[in-house]
């Protein structure tokens, strides 16, 4: 296509804007909707992912040990622990030891190294030494669940040669529970999110075609004759295509300017008096506004294309017949 | 050249627009094509210009076998042919320079060319002065003339005018006649597509009489009946 037809088209595609100027808005004002709902399920989504990634111990099965056990017995533990590592498709490294005083060491650590947690420990240390498993993937619940018991029903032998149970059931701590709630939540957000898009982008598709519909057929007459003059699909397409073009391009740049918006002076205000503590440092890690531009502006402007591109091909499909 | 060979043409429902018809039309000729409303004029005009398909037979069109045509050739087989219509399809928001350069512009001519040719088919048609006006400020055959202007422009091979005296007094049918003839010693071929036999008659050219899709009469002179 010459410079001179590309740049007539999309003169032309700019004009089929301002025909229907308020067909134009109703399409930019629903697709900037549904662009600012995905774009926020996709923060929300990456929030809590983030806060998730921050808790270290989550994917952690933590067994204590009782104080009474013997070197002996801690090792005896720990073997049949290295087993179930060994047999598991969900844990890469063998069981990590940590012993009581390293437990002290971490307590003051969290409690910035206070005084009387020294004191505690010097005078007696009242923590436990554990094995710590790390799994590789938590979602793989029914897995997590035998490994537990097969933990539950390890046995050691006692002073007398007797087998008895090595680790008691309360001993062994675990954030199953919650990390099947927060996956539950944010797989329900992903879904809702998908289908909100879904549904969104099919109103988006609507408006638009409704709008660029209005502009074929404002154009029939001139579209007929350009066929029959010996205009390509091509070029009787391409103006209709530039007005779908622009009108997601423009939608995509409003959504994206209101998600900034939304994100600096609503969702972070929001998560600051929510999570707020008394020392007025937010328990809720958010992200930069930053890190979310690149994929909220490539993401926004894919849909704007795509609506776009799609809604102009549909509507004016039935003129194009040869 | 235009050369129809047993070309039949039915409807999707099964009516026959054109039954067996065997046609040819030299390069530089001058025809009309005559006939009753319904007799399938228009349909013969559309099959050349691919607007319809042919159903059996084979149709040449300035080089184009238009019975397996592929759709991405069509538009350059159209580009070889200018259409004036019965009702000029003339766009009223666009001035009369406008509507004959849109002709131009859609198949992607160069700015330079359009300036060059446009003023000179004006010329042409003698409405040189009128180029800055709308098409509701002209009479019909300054419209008829636009629309003829607007089909040259693109340098056609053919020219197919159909019904072109169908809206204009006698006077205007003459200068509109006088047109095309000027049209076909340019080297186009011609073809007027109507159903007035005064014209006909007037002009001694070769007609081609249609009746019920099909050719009935195809000889020169100028003693038809109406």
């Amino acid at each position: 296509m010459k410079p001179s037809t590309f740049f007539y088209n999309i003169g032309q595609g700019f004009k089929g804007i301002f025909r229907n100027s308020v067909m134009t808005v109703a399409s930019v004002l629903v697709l900037v909707a549904c662009m600012i709902l995905v774009g926020t399920f996709y923060i929300v989504i990456d929030t809590i992912d983030r806060n998730f990634k921050a808790i270290n111990d989550l994917n952690v099965i933590e067994v204590k040990l009782s104080k009474d056990y013997s070197d002996d017995q801690v090792a005896q533990i720990g073997k049949a622990l290295e087993e179930i590592c060994r047999s598991s498709p969900i844990i890469d490294d063998m069981p990590v030891f940590v012993s009581a005083d390293e437990h002290g060491e971490r307590m003051k650590e969290m409690f910035d190294d206070a005084g009387w947690i020294d004191e505690i420990i010097k005078s007696g240390n009242p923590l436990r030494a554990s094995y710590r498993l790390e799994f590789r993937n938590f979602s793989d619940f029914d897995e997590v669940t035998r490994v537990r018991n097969r933990i539950d029903s390890i046995t050691i032998t006692d002073e007398s040669g007797a087998q008895t149970d090595g680790v008691d059931s309360k001993d062994i701590k675990d954030y199953i529970e919650l990390y099947g709630t927060v996956m539950s939540v944010k797989n329900t957000l992903y879904i809702a999110g998908i289908w909100l898009l879904a549904i969104l982008l099919i109103i988006s598709l609507f408006v638009i075609m409704n709008t660029i519909k209005l502009g074929v057929f404002a154009r029939r007459n001139e579209i007929t004759f350009m066929r029959l003059c010996g205009a390509t699909k091509a070029m009787i397409r391409m103006p209709f295509m530039v007005e779908g073009i622009i009108i997601g391009i423009f939608s995509a740049a409003l959504a994206f300017g209101i998600e900034y918006y939304l994100f600096k002076y609503l969702l972070t205000d929001i998560v600051r008096s929510a999570t707020s503590n008394a020392t007025g440092s937010a328990d809720i890690i958010l992200g930069e506004f930053s890190e979310y531009a690149l994929p909220l502006g490539i993401g926004f402007l894919a849909i704007g294309l795509f609506a776009g591109i799609v809604s102009s091909g549909i509507s004016l499909k039935k003129y194009l017949k040869a | 050249m235009i050369n129809f060979e047993n070309v039949s043409m039915e409807y999707r429902n099964g009516t026959a627009a054109v039954n067996n018809v065997t046609l040819k039309i030299e390069d530089g000729e001058f025809v009309f094509l005559v006939g009753h409303s319904g007799a399938g004029k228009t349909t013969l005009t559309k099959l050349m210009i691919c607007e319809e398909r042919v159903s059996s037979g084979k149709l040449e069109v300035n080089g184009y076998h238009l019975e397996k045509i592929h759709s991405w050739s069509i538009p350059k087989l159209r580009r070889t042919m200018g259409v004036v219509f019965q009702d000029f399809k003339l766009f009223d928001k666009m001035t009369v320079y406008e509507n004959v350069a849109f002709a131009m512009r859609v198949v992607g001519a160069k700015p330079s060319l359009i300036r060059k040719r446009v003023p000179f088919f004006l010329d042409v048609v003698g409405l040189s002065l009128k180029a800055d006006s709308f098409p509701n400020e002209l009479s019909g055959g300054e419209q008829q003339r636009v629309a003829f202007a607007r089909a040259l422009v693109n340098n056609p091979h053919t020219v197919i005018a159909d019904e072109p005296t169908g809206n204009v007094d006698v006077d205007l049918t003459e200068d509109i006649m006088e047109l095309l003839l000027k049209i076909n010693k340019l080297g186009k071929t011609v073809i007027v597509v109507t159903h007035d036999m005064n014209i006909v008659n007037s002009y001694k050219k070769r007609v081609v009489r249609i009746e019920q899709g099909e050719i009935v009469s195809d000889k020169t002179g100028g003693d038809f009946e109406q």
